[in-house]
């Protein structure tokens, strides 16, 4: 992979997990 | 254990706080503009390295949730008064994920410029262990109190945090392929990277970290409105749609 391969792998990935943890954690927050 | 909540967590629950996510989302932009655009290209990594500006930040996070999960546990144990369990396991949530995102991250800046997606090395193989023991932290909460007390899962939130120790520590005291400290070095030196670079590390570990401030203190609001009773929940419902 190319650096800004990696850099654009490695900052997707931090999007899709903390926006995951979000996602799980509050959705029962408006029932 | 079903309960009524507390009017002090009633008025938690309710209470809105649109600036706190606010401010995140705006620190969150500018870190991300700082680590991919402003911050200069690492004169030996190449681009890889602003991994660094995920990397720092979310270990950064899970040592700062894993210490939060110590003291609720401390708090529990003494039976102090207030919801310790529900801001332990939110804690700990972010400390498991931003410790999963610390390990991909750092296996990616590892490939990268190791060569290898993984090494047996102190810092990689504490870090993992830290990780197991958080997430069996939060296995033994999910399982009910008559099966594991909350004083017990406490007990475990507490011995974990040693953890915490083993792996700052542990580029200092082992030989490692992992380099050093640059922010937190035992020397209290300077630290060893670029004006631009301190500049976007430091953002994003203020991101992250109001990040998981704003996590938590939403999570609590739903785990306390989840343990109530119907009626209670009911309540609390009609005050946050109004």
């Amino acid at each position: 992979m190319s650096g800004w391969a990696v850099v654009a792998v490695g900052y997707a990935l931090a999007i899709l997990v903390w926006g995951g943890l979000v996602w799980l954690g509050l959705r029962g927050r408006r029932p | 254990m079903i309960r009524t909540p507390r009017p002090d967590e009633r008025r938690r629950v309710t209470r809105r706080r649109p600036s706190l996510g606010a401010c995140t989302l705006a620190v969150t932009g500018a870190a991300l503009l700082l680590g991919l655009v402003v911050a200069p290209e690492a004169a030996v990594q190449g681009q890889p390295q602003r991994l660094m500006y995920l990397h720092v930040p979310s270990a950064w996070t899970a040592f700062l949730c894993f210490g939060a999960v110590a003291l609720c546990s401390i708090a529990q144990l003494l039976r102090r008064p207030g919801s310790w369990g529900e801001i332990a396991q939110a804690a700990a949530e972010v400390g498991v994920v931003t410790t999963g995102l610390t390990l991909a991250e750092g296996s990616l800046w590892a490939h990268a410029s190791w060569g290898v997606w993984w090494a047996w090395d102190p810092r990689l193989v504490s870090t993992a262990v830290l990780f197991v023991s958080y997430v069996a932290y939060l296995a033994l909460r999910a399982l009910p109190s008559a099966v594991v007390p909350a004083r017990a899962a406490a007990w475990v939130g507490l011995g974990s945090a040693f953890e915490i120790v083993i792996v700052h520590f542990s580029v200092i005291w082992w030989r490692t392929l992992h380099q050093g400290p640059t922010l937190l070095q035992p020397s209290l030196s300077p630290p060893p990277i670029a004006s631009m670079m301190l500049v976007a590390l430091l953002v994003a570990l203020v991101a992250s970290t109001l990040g998981a401030i704003w996590y938590v203190r939403a999570r609590v609001a739903v785990l306390v409105v989840d343990q109530a009773t119907p009626q209670a929940a009911r309540q609390l419902v009609m005050e946050r749609s109004r």
